[in-house]
């Protein structure tokens, strides 16, 4: 007998928490006895086994090649057509001899989701016989041949079970999901597991995301992956998100992700949704562009970051890509959910002001700083005004408490043929600003997802619709907080007191605004297995935003000291992309391993027009309500196209899941570029090694899952906004050329205008310990960004003074990202597993020929990050004469100070679960400098100056102000503006290093707290689930930041909420 | 099927990534003669957008302070009165800029009409044509006050932005081409807009004639000034106006082509600089030079001078365009050029060929409009000085005449060199400015900045 020749090696996957049968384990060879596998089981997950001597003999030798295999599935295979069969418990496994002989006999079995619900319509095979399905009682009637026949149940939205026919009748538990490492993820065109990812894809899974109390998934995720820096541009209802992933690349152009909804990718517009949100309250970048999506709807969310994920999007997947799932249903009988949720949102953390005595203390000091008499006329505020009064214009303007409500209803079922989805929402929240200010979502999702009778075609269709309301006055009424603390009680009528005017805070939320966005998704995947393992694949995606945005400005908005008029800005938007695609999969054994290819084409289109109806002069409140009057009416207008197309393909090699090679391209061009630039290549590689499979590891317990992985790559990023054809703006002359308008050539044509190219190198190791229970990831990547789009300048002659061209600047993105997750208690009821993340970016400018020749001059320093801070070198306050000191200047050019970039962010989530409760809580943290709030109150209020309007007080920090010789200040001596020489330190100040500040901070950032009502209970009321739960958000934050919170950093913007929602969910 | 239907769908998509249409771009502009026309009315509005530009008042004020004809009120030295200016004069660059811009339109719109197929042939010759005129009168302007410059008809801009400065004769080169070829294509008749019946404002083959016989008396080329003078003189078109407060009107017989201002009260950017109504005292006033040399009894004197009087001073000021802010609309435009000056071409164009009696004759006709007898000159030297002094009454405040004049002639340095101290020779050639010598290292320098 010759000697097996055994290659063996098994790992355990994560879910050692659950009994040790359900480990998973790879077990290989060639010529084993049943002993040597039950041995490897043995070593393995620890489960013991008993065989008597005569049946070990009878067994025959089996070649086993199984991977990620649970225990039974791994006897199952070796018994198969013996008689033999086993008894698994616990922990030790029962080899025994079935007296009786192979014989036909039927199964029957019921099958059940966990909640007890039955599962009609699943199918149910055994091998040579056709496949059954299950009844609409999930009951199921085959044939088996003995006892130890397969039994392979599998309906979708479950995972595949297999059972055995050695009894006559099974109970069969469908598990709604994979596990950890296993858990399907979208990749780029497919899907792909954790385990067998090459790229760099981080995935966050329904059930996180609804942790979150917010209203954009953007806000979900943040603190959450690692590698993706997110930051609240402002608290108001709606308003845009910062999203980077792995830090800004691009200097000029725009750097948010690529996102992408079930493959249709969204309207590109650097996430902006509307024209004039920037007008509203909601701050520059307006509303933001995901906001059309309930995170409801989401089923999970994954972030492609190196260029081995990214690559196949090609000239668009420069900055990292956001891949949206949507919800799918699972099959069954029709199956109703229901929720319903309150909360309320508080702002977080506004810093003190001062007080009217601190207030007119420092308007008095800076006057006699100044050299001047305090008197009425230097200070009217401290003589007109009742100087006992203090106001609290903080708590006026932002200190309100608003209500939050959801709702949502869906049902889902289905066989295995047919499954739906349907499922409506509805949000409401307000701006907590004085006055109404509702924003109002409702959305409606369909699916359904059909499948051939013979499993090959397979189609697939989803419908989205969404409306927001957005009301919002003009400006963030957070810049009223520095109205002088005297100022009289505010009425709405009046705009001055006793002879001194000041901002009539009621009157001006009169100039409103208000946005409706519709948006629409719809999207059919259709896909057909001509051969085995060849499937082709079509898709066809529409998405469009529809916006209507009305701002009025009224006269009674305004000071009647000023002798306005009404104004009404109306725009209209409408954008829209199609996107169609074809692809073929094929898979194939290949030698010892499995070998994948995919290739596709795509085309997308997209196009988006906007009109803006501007009238002026409305000489009356009530003419302008009725669009009546005599306006003077300017209507612009902008249509936009944007077409791209591409090939692209990717070949995967997947030998044992122990090496797998891929390497995949694009060939892609853009309607943003040149003819002779438009197409181009990108492409990327990659590698993985599961060195825990190798032998050399078997022994080393410890260690049960270990991957190393590289990749390699470009992409583009053709987000720009310059165009390369010499293009004509209508010229808008005061009076035409004998009366007529003209066209204007605006720009330089630039044929040679070309994508800035990105080369992403990544390296990662992931481990696993102790069957998974330490699980530890780490990325470092490099990114080089080249041939960067920016604005330089020009001889006259050009007839241009500058031009987008491409420059040979580059720029450095690299870092370290790392995940931590630890099972700590898994234990009877209870289980509490922690994940840590954390990423630590830094950017650079490597090298930038030509940069005093573009508008970046001055700005940008190379060897620095983008993000640097340049200006006079701030050198503190004097303690003699009380200013602010800069270095000294000519020694050449400005100084540089730090950056605005974090140094490390992430989050560290605990969730517990003890019975019917779950707990998670995420805290986020943040070391980063930021932009000084100081500065940006100097720059709009000058604390001292006699305010404009009487808009001048100043945060508590200001009471650290130089006073007196020798005093140790923060901030320097105040004045009222006479004092040239403080003004102008004062304006130095605003430009120099002391720009950036500290702005770590750490944040409880989600708690949600869910408990799953008794069943028995609900019986009572005819409901099969139910779940009551508390999320709190932003609940708590510590930093050192002063004035305002360190994320949105500006004081002149509402800081982010907190939020408290409860909420009741049930199924029926 | 479906799939592969959708799969060759795809492919034939693929091939064809079609231009980007979010502005109109150059090929949509140049579809139809409409929108080719839109093109030519964006060339005049960006020559007329701005005031204060070489095209749009610029030359008759700076020029005007450069020479011995204007000067400004305020107390600071004006750098373009002292002859002081330096490459980092913002006034300057954009003056140099400016014009590029439109020369820039000017070659966009030949660029599209030549790349054409949806403009009629007619209105492509018309379009070229007016597009040269614009061109060649911006490079006639750059060449007299910058020198030299780099002759651009292109509009890719890694060719354009790098070009080295052409000789004096290139440029020229390049104006009488333009002219030419304008007079060839234009019709000699005045292309006008429904509502604007008549209108100069579009220049016509004559128009091109009679700028190319200023070239051409610039060049010293005097019997061709003289055929062209001649073509435009005797055409029986124009007239002088018998009255001088309607020379510059927007009706003037007298206007061989005339800019319509575009500003929002249609005012001439000359009114709006020498308009005294919008203050106490105009900011620029006319030299004692020029007051001294004007004859008694010239009504150009009374109708073409207006005067402000604060406290004790007295400041007299170009009263040609009468029209401001506060005055009705739209009855004056920006004279480009006219008869008179076209008279005083052929006047001294003969009198260079030695026709005495035909160069008295026109002097005379100028003479006579402005109430003044017959010139008493009656050889050669004494003929071409009355000329000069001539052109300096009649074309005073206009385009900078005086000041191209004193330099075409050699008599800069003789005459400005005696009445401005601080005079050097270098100072008749704007300097080119200090951005685009960054910009263009292959740029050089005028001397003496």
């Amino acid at each position: 007998m010759t000697a097996p020749r055994l290659l063996i090696i098994s790992w355990v996957a994560l879910s050692s928490w659950l009994c040790a049968s359900a480990q998973k384990l790879s077990i290989e060879g060639k010529g084993m006895t049943i002993k040597a596998v039950l041995d490897e089981i043995q070593q393995k997950t620890g489960i013991t086994y008993w065989i008597a001597a005569d049946i070990s003999k009878e067994a025959p030798l089996v070649d086993p090649d199984l991977h990620h295999a649970d225990v039974r599935e791994v006897l199952d295979s070796c018994l198969a057509g013996t008689r033999l069969y086993y008894v698994l418990e616990k922990h030790n496994i029962t080899i025994k001899r079935n007296p009786g002989v192979g014989i036909y006999t039927p199964v029957t079995g019921s099958i059940t989701d966990t909640s007890g619900e039955p599962i009609p319509d699943v199918m149910i095979s055994v091998p040579g016989a056709a496949a059954r399905l299950s009844s609409a009682t999930g009951r199921f009637e085959v044939p088996a041949k003995g006892f130890l026949t397969p039994v392979t149940i599998s309906g979708p939205g479950y995972s595949k079970t297999v059972v055995l026919s050695n009894k006559r009748f099974q109970f069969v538990v469908l598990q709604p999901e994979a596990e950890e490492l296993d858990k399907v993820q979208v990749q780029a065109y497919g899907l792909t597991t954790q385990r067998l990812a090459t790229g760099s894809i981080a995935e966050v899974p329904a059930e996180v995301l609804e942790n979150s109390p917010v209203d954009n998934v953007l806000g979900a995720l943040e603190g959450r992956v690692p590698g993706l820096l997110i930051q609240q541009r402002n608290g108001v209802p709606g308003s845009s998100w910062l999203a980077l992933v792995r830090g800004t690349r691009s200097i000029e152009e725009g750097n948010r992700m690529l996102e992408v909804i079930d493959g249709v990718p969204l309207v590109d517009n650097d996430g902006y949704m509307t024209v004039i949100g920037s007008g509203s309250a909601q701050g520059a970048y307006g509303a933001d562009v995901l906001n059309g999506i309930a995170p409801a709807d989401i089923e999970s969310v994954e972030v492609l970051k190196d260029a081995n994920a990214t690559a196949i999007y090609g000239s668009r997947g420069a900055n990292g890509v956001l891949l949206i799932t949507l919800k799918k249903g699972k099959a069954g009988k029709p199956r109703w959910n229901a929720g319903v949720s309150a909360g309320i949102d508080q702002v977080i953390r506004p810093g003190k002001l001062l007080n009217t005595s601190q207030y007119l203390a420092m308007r008095r000091e800076a006057i006699e700083n100044d050299g001047m008499k305090v008197d009425s006329l230097n200070l009217p505020e401290g003589y007109v005004w009742d100087t006992t009064r203090s106001q609290d214009f903080q708590k006026y303007a932002m200190g309100r408490m608003r209500w939050l409500q959801d709702a949502n209803a869906g049902l889902q079922g289905g066989n295995s043929n047919t499954v739906y989805y349907l499922s409506g929402t509805y949000h409401r929240e307000a701006a907590v600003f004085p006055g109404v200010t509702p924003d109002d979502r409702i959305s409606i999702f369909g699916r359904i997802h059909e499948r051939s009778r013979n499993q090959r075609l397979q189609l697939d269709l989803s419908i989205m619709e969404h409306w927001e309301s957005n009301r919002l006055p003009q400006i963030d009424y957070s810049v009223y907080q520095y109205l002088a603390p005297d100022a009289p009680v505010v009425d709405g009528q009046r705009w001055s007191y006793n002879g001194l005017s000041y901002l009539n805070i009621p009157a001006t939320g009169n100039n409103s605004y208000r946005s409706s966005v519709q948006n629409s998704y719809g999207h059919l995947d259709a896909s057909y297995e001509l051969l085995p393992g060849l499937v082709l694949k079509s898709s066809l995606g529409y998405y469009r935003i529809g916006s209507v945005e009305r701002s009025l400005t009224p006269i009674s908005g305004q000071d009647p000291a000023l002798d306005p008029t009404g104004m009404t800005i109306t725009t209209n938007n409408s954008e829209h992309s199609e996107v169609i695609e074809g692809m073929a999969d094929y898979k194939r054994k290949l030698g010892r391993g499995q070998f994948q290819v995919l290739a596709g084409v795509n085309w997308q289109e997209q196009q988006s027009v906007y009109s803006m109806q501007n009238a002026t002069g409305y000489t009356s409140d009530l003419l302008m309500a009725s669009g009546g009057g005599n306006p003077a009416i300017t209507v612009t207008g902008n249509s936009l196209a944007y077409r791209y197309a591409a090939v692209f393909g990717r070949v995967n090699y997947n030998w044992k899941d122990r090496y797998i090679a891929e390497v995949s391209g694009r060939r892609d061009g853009s309607s943003r570029f040149g003819p002779g630039d438009q197409w181009g290549n990108f492409w990327a590689t990659s590698g993985l090694w599961i060195f825990s499979e190798e032998p050399w590891t078997r022994n080393g317990s410890v260690l049960s899952h270990g991957k190393l992985r590289a990749s390699l790559g470009t992409t583009g990023n053709d987000q720009i906004a310059a165009n390369y054809m010499q293009v004509y703006s209508p010229t808008n002359a005061p009076q035409g050329y004998q009366g007529r308008q003209g066209l204007i050539p605006t720009s330089l044509p630039n044929n040679d205008l070309h994508w800035e190219y990105n080369y992403n190198f990544e390296v990662a190791m992931d481990l696993g310990f102790l069957h998974d229970k330490i699980m530890l990831a780490v990325a470092a990547y490099r990114d080089w960004t080249a041939n960067q789009l920016v604005s330089s300048a020009l001889a006259s002659q050009a007839g241009q003074l500058s031009v987008y061209r491409n420059m040979p600047a580059d720029v450095i993105n690299r870092g370290v990202e790392l995940t931590l997750r630890t099972v700590n208690l898994s234990r009877g009821d209870w289980k509490w597993v922690s994940t840590l993340m954390v990423t630590a970016p830094v950017n650079r400018l490597k090298s930038f020929p030509g940069l005093s020749t573009t508008q970046e001059a001055g700005k940008l320093v190379v060897g620095k990050s983008l993000s640097v801070v340049t200006g006079p070198g701030y050198r503190g306050v004097s303690v003699d004469s009380g200013l602010f000191q800069f270095r000294d200047a000519g020694h050449g050019g400005p100084d540089v100070g730090g950056n605005l970039d974090p140094r490390y962010y992430g989050g560290l989530d605990q969730v517990i679960t003890y019975k019917h409760w779950t707990l998670d809580v995420l805290i986020e943290f943040r070391r980063q400098n930021g932009q000084n709030p100081d500065i940006i109150i100097y720059q709009k209020y000058a604390p001292g100056f006699a305010g404009n309007y009487m808009e001048g007080n100043a945060p508590v920090e200001w009471l650290n102000r130089w006073r007196k010789q020798g005093d140790h200040a923060m901030l320097q001596k105040v004045t009222e503006g006479a004092d040239t020489i403080a003004s102008q330190r004062m304006q130095e100040y605003i430009s120099s290093t002391a720009k950036s500040i500290d702005a770590s901070f750490v944040r409880l950032k989600v708690v949600a707290l869910s408990y799953q009502l008794n069943k028995n209970w609900l019986k009572r009321v005819a409901l099969k689930g139910g779940t009551l739960w508390l999320k709190g958000g932003n609940l708590f934050t510590y930093t050192k930041f002063p004035v305002t919170d360190p994320e949105t950093q500006d004081p002149t913007m509402l800081p982010p909420m907190k939020t408290l929602v409860i909420g009741l969910q049930v199924n029926f | 099927m479906v799939v592969l239907a959708l799969l060759l769908a795809g492919c034939r998509k693929l091939i064809q990534v079609p231009s980007q249409q979010d502005e109109p771009g150059t090929a949509t502009v140049f579809s139809s003669d409409a929108d080719a026309e839109n093109a030519l009315t964006g060339m005049y509005i960006g020559v007329m957008n701005s005031p204060r530009t070489l095209l749009n008042g610029g030359m008759s004020l700076y020029a005007g302070l450069s020479a011995d004809e204007l000067a400004n009120t305020g107390p600071n030295p004006d750098p373009f009165r002292t002859n002081e200016l330096t490459s980092g004069n913002i006034i300057c660059s954009t003056l140099y800029s400016t014009a590029y811009n439109v020369i820039y339109m000017a070659n966009s719109l030949i660029a599209g009409l030549d790349a054409s197929n949806g403009v009629s042939p007619a209105v492509k010759a018309e379009l070229r044509g007016e597009a040269e005129v614009v061109r060649a009168v911006e490079y006639f302007y750059l060449v007299n006050m910058y020198g030299g410059v780099p002759v651009v008809t292109g509009i890719d801009f890694s060719v354009t932005s790098k070009l080295a400065r052409d000789p004096i004769e290139a440029v020229y080169a390049q104006i009488e081409a333009d002219l030419a070829d304008a007079q060839q294509v234009l019709p000699a008749g005045y292309l006008s807009t429904p509502g604007y019946p008549g209108a100069r404002t579009r220049p016509n083959r004559l128009a091109a004639t009679a700028l190319l016989a200023r070239v051409w008396l610039y060049r010293g080329q005097w019997a061709m000034a003289e055929l062209e003078a001649d073509t435009v003189i005797g055409c029986g078109l124009y007239q002088l106006e018998p009255g001088l407060d309607s020379v510059f009107r927007a009706d003037s017989r007298e206007a061989i082509w005339q800019l319509q201002p575009v500003n929002a009260t249609l005012t001439t950017a000359e009114a709006t600089a020498f308009d005294t109504k919008l203050g106490p005292r105009p900011g620029y006033q006319l030299t004692s030079w020029w007051l001294g040399a004007v004859e008694a009894g010239d009504q150009r004197r009374v109708h073409w001078v207006d005067s402000a009087r604060l406290g004790p001073a007295i400041y007299y000021y170009p009263y040609k365009y009468k029209l401001t802010a506060l005055s009705p609309v739209d009855t004056e435009y920006n004279m480009v050029i006219r008869l008179a000056e076209v008279y005083l071409i052929r006047a001294e164009a003969r009198a260079m060929q030695g026709d005495i009696g035909g160069a008295q004759a026109d002097l005379d006709t100028v003479r006579g409009r402005a109430g003044l007898g017959a010139t008493g000159a009656n050889d050669i030297p004494g003929l071409l000085a009355a000329i000069l002094h001539e052109r300096q009454v009649e074309l005073v405040a206009e385009w900078g005449h005086r000041w191209l004049d004193l330099k075409r002639l050699g008599m800069a340095g003789a005459v400005l060199g005696n009445e401005k101290p601080g005079w050097v020779g270098t100072d008749t050639l704007y300097p080119i400015p200090a951005g685009d010598l960054t910009a263009n290292p292959k740029l050089v320098q005028n001397p003496g900045y």
